[in-house]
């Protein structure tokens, strides 16, 4: 067999990087929790999330509700612990559909130059020239709203900058000579690029994906946060945010503050744990 | 098939311009190259830097096309390319290469057990039960121990690395191996110590040897014939011996008298080199 990246991160990131490292133990520990909580929350939630309760509205934290209700009387730990599931998927969603469209699409422009190198170059000056959020909303405006084309359009929109990074170290890569040595070998080009060359920028991209991926959480969450992605009832973090508007002006912060604080712990935490694992592969690659 | 008439290899009027950039005068990198190799022969390409020899080499190899001539080896036309997998890997087993960089010639994330059985498994050379038995064979071949088939190139010196890329170049039994500059990125200890092994090889199995270097030392050691490059054209050509011992051509002479020695004196070298460009119509480089 071949060492998969897996294979690759298990032994990188063996014992002696716990003692000199706390802070990516911490956060892997935090994300782990995270996707158990995703994995398990109807057993583990007190409240069912949509169970609205109007005697107990914006009630303060206490024992029967940890982190208080909110304007229908909603408790907050089941709400945030059931939209882990929805504010984790879709960002993973996200990701994994734009960097295949992105590293693909990348790939080919550095290898074959040509017109797909140029048409790249333009959508990409397009994309940057262009407001983010205007070019998901103008999906959106087209393909209806809903936390599936939230999706898609946020999708499309990251897929051309991890375009654009991935032919940067792509024609480094690529003017290595083992990818000659595998075209003498008579490996094909179609191959190479995806077995032997993905693979070996996989550090260097794995850091990049990581950023995005705190970017796309909090992007899909604005979106909720706007109306176009999640739905009520949902309790995708976004959308909690949002709702929980409301109560500010009153003096209710919990309904805002919980979501909030939890889109924030996961970007960080995410991003902390991404940067050093391809610190730790690139080091040893 | 080659008969004792036909030589292995026969390269006639080769030629390949380059395009530097867009509006640039192309580059004549090989200009009306011919020469052939027999079975078992060695052939060495020496001249200086941007003297056409690695595009030489990359031509035999099929990394890169000839613009026009004609190229065959065994009978067959490696300038006009089938298309297929088929044809692909029977290009493969005809013509391997070793580059000069050893790091950048081994897939890193490989060790070098793998990077064998990559090599075997593409041509149906090692079925899953006699791989390791190939592999250790390979690296006895290449004098690697065999507890050095579960490191990868990042623990490996340079030599050994070289060694490995010279077991995966041998490993598809090729009939015509191409060095590129494969031992001057090497110490002159470890330099002696490949040389060595390739004469083995070639006492071993008989493959023919095109071999290219700056190094007219190390081309004396392992080559039957030379051939002298300048400006892509061949110059002189003749035994190796002769050619090196009693230079014919201007620019051999200079090649030779550059090299650096006991008694060596850098102005005089700077002087014949005016004088050569002064009588040659084309400038040295
Ligand atoms: N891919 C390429 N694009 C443009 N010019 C090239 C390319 N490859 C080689 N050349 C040019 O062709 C000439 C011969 O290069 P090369 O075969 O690498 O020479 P050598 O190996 O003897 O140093 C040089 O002038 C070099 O700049
Ligand atoms: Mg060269």
């Amino acid at each position: 067999m071949t060492t998969t990246t897996a294979d690759a991160l298990l032994t990188r990131t063996g014992l002696t990087g716990r003692r000199r490292d706390p802070l990516f133990w911490i956060s892997t520990g935090f994300l782990a929790v995270v996707v158990l909580v995703a994995a398990f929350a109807p057993l583990i939630a007190p409240y069912d999330p949509e169970a609205i309760d109007f005697a107990a509205i914006w009630a303060p934290p206490s024992l029967a509700h940890p982190f208080g209700t909110d304007q229908l009387g909603r408790d907050l730990l089941s709400r945030l612990l059931l939209g882990t599931r929805e504010s984790l998927i879709g960002p993973f969603l996200l990701l994994v559909g734009a960097t295949v469209l992105g590293v693909a699409i990348g790939i080919v422009a550095a290898w074959n130059g040509g017109w797909i190198d140029v048409l790249l170059a333009r959508i990409t000056d397009v994309m940057f020239a262009f407001p983010g959020l205007l070019f998901v909303v103008l999906v959106i405006a087209v393909f209806g709203e809903g936390p599936a084309t939230a999706v898609v359009a946020l999708a499309l929109a990251y897929a051309p900058v991890i375009a654009k990074f991935t032919r940067s170290i792509a024609l480094s890569e690529l003017a290595r000579p083992y990818v000659d040595a595998y075209r003498v070998q008579g490996v094909g080009g179609g191959v190479i690029a995806a077995r032997y060359v993905v693979p070996n920028m996989a550090p260097a991209l794995l850091g990049y994906l990581v950023v995005l991926f705190g970017e796309g959480l909090m992007g899909l969450a604005t979106l909720s946060y706007l109306g176009f992605g999640a739905q009520p009832p949902s309790s995708e973090w976004g959308l909690m945010v949002q709702e929980g508007q409301d109560g500010i002006v009153l003096g209710h912060f919990g309904p805002t503050l919980v979501p909030g604080l939890a889109i924030s712990a996961v970007v960080v935490a995410v991003n902390i744990v991404g940067v050093r694992l391809s610190e730790r592969m690139g080091a040893r690659a | 098939m080659s008969t004792a008439s036909t030589p292995l290899v026969v390269a006639d009027s080769l030629r390949r311009t380059f395009q530097p950039a867009r509006g640039a005068d192309p580059v004549v990198a090989v200009d009306d190259v011919s020469f052939t190799i027999s079975a078992g022969e060695s052939l060495g390409l020496v001249g200086e830097s941007g003297s056409g020899k690695s595009t030489i080499a990359r031509i035999l190899a099929g990394l890169e096309r000839a613009d026009a001539g004609s190229l065959t080896v065994d009978g067959r036309d490696r300038l006009v390319r089938g298309r297929g997998r088929r044809a692909r890997l029977h290009r493969a087993r005809q013509v391997q290469m070793v580059f000069q960089d050893p790091y950048g010639s081994l897939d890193r994330r490989l060790t070098v057990e793998q990077t064998l059985v990559h090599a075997m498994r593409l041509h149906g050379l090692a079925a899953r039960a006699d791989a390791g038995a190939r592999v250790a064979e390979l690296l006895d071949r290449v004098r690697l121990a065999s507890a050095q088939g579960a490191l990868k190139p990042h623990q490996l010196s340079g030599g050994q690395r070289q060694r490995v890329a010279i077991a995966r170049a041998i490993a598809v039994s090729p009939s015509v191996l191409v060095l590129d500059e494969a031992v001057s990125a090497l110490d002159v200890s470890v330099q002696a110590q490949i040389l060595e092994l390739l004469g083995e090889i070639r006492r071993d199995s008989g493959i023919a040897l095109l071999f290219v270097s700056h190094d007219l030392a190390v081309v004396d050691e392992v080559t039957d014939r030379t051939l002298v490059l300048f400006h892509g054209r061949v110059v002189e050509h003749g035994a190796t011996r002769e050619v090196l011992r009693a230079p014919r051509h201007a620019y051999t002479q200079l090649l030779v008298s550059s090299v650096a020695g006991p008694g060596w004196d850098p102005h005089e070298v700077i002087e014949r080199r005016a004088a050569f460009e002064r009588q040659s119509d084309a400038p040295l480089r």
